[in-house]
């Protein structure tokens, strides 16, 4: 059964993982998510990264 | 904007979001190699590279003097020091020069790598996105945030040549970053210019963990809503 994420979470895994600033279990369980498809951490990170790149 | 398999932060597999000339420059740099030769479900799997569970030997070699030490770990290692570069710089003649770098400074600060602060890949990349963010040129990356972030960054004078749109956009960033709080700021900060995690910097400002989240999710945030109309004038 999935873990259930909400909005402000993901939002906060997109913004550390575009700052290259996640620790090691929280980088694993966003490219968890973004490995399975996770729509909205992939509009979230792309938005982060406009910012920092 | 295409989604394409990369080699991602923790050095494995996984999808990103490389433009298409920057996903041909890590081809040629021969990451093609890493790329999955099995189903995208094998990769779920997202166990470390075994050999990064003896790079914290390796790098306690190195620190001996041993040069075998530091060529065992420059082949285990140096194509993901010189991605992160090659992401940071999108020039491949300013990587190789970030990559050599950032082998010489372990071979110099070996010494000083303390594994109780960092993972030895964590490290790894502290260093490689340090030396590659000194080599920004001016009106790039650094510009866009350390000016107004309060942190010892030459203020840069306008270019001559620089172009209205330019200037525009300078202004653009600078007035965005001017409206985040202090605290956002010095957290981004921390992570962007310092390299450092989110725990680390919870230690360095002395602050929950939790309160640090918050305060560059809403940063970071602010700063996309801020940003957003510069970023749609370049599509």
């Amino acid at each position: 059964m999935k873990r259930k994420y909400s909005v402000k979470r993901l939002q906060e895994l997109a913004a550390f993982y575009a700052l290259w600033a996640l620790d090691k279990k929280g980088l694993n369980e966003f490219e968890r998510l973004l490995h399975e498809g996770c729509q909205l951490c992939e509009t979230e990170l792309q938005g982060f990264r406009e910012v920092v790149s | 904007m295409s989604k394409v398999i990369v080699v991602t932060q923790a050095g494995w597999l996984s999808i990103g979001f490389l433009k298409p000339a920057e996903f041909e420059q890590l081809k040629n740099a021969g990451l093609e190699e890493r790329m999955p030769k099995t189903s995208p479900h094998d990769l779920a799997k997202f166990t470390p590279p075994p050999q990064e569970q003896n790079w914290d030997m390796l790098i306690s070699e190195v620190a001996k003097g041993d040069e075998s030490a530091l060529s065992v770990l420059y082949d285990g290692t140096s194509r993901l020091v010189y991605a992160l570069a090659l992401r940071i710089l999108a020039d491949v003649t300013g990587a190789e020069d970030v990559t050599i770098e950032v082998f010489t400074q372990i071979w110099h600060k070996a010494v000083d790598y303390d594994l109780r602060r960092s993972a030895p890949l964590a490290w790894l990349l502290m260093l490689t996105r340090s030396r590659a963010i000194d080599r920004l040129r001016p009106g790039k990356l650094r510009d866009r945030l350390a000016e107004s972030l309060g942190i010892d960054v030459p203020t840069s004078t306008p270019d001559p040549e620089e172009t209205v749109l330019e200037v525009e956009r300078r202004q653009l960033v600078q007035n965005a970053i001017a409206k985040l709080s202090p605290q956002q700021r010095k957290a981004i900060e921390l992570a962007y210019f310092y390299g450092l995690s989110q725990s680390e910097i919870a230690v360095r400002l002395r602050q929950p963990i939790g309160t640090v989240k918050s305060w560059i999710r809403f940063g970071m945030i602010k700063l996309r809503e801020l940003l957003s109309p510069l970023e749609q004038g370049e599509q």
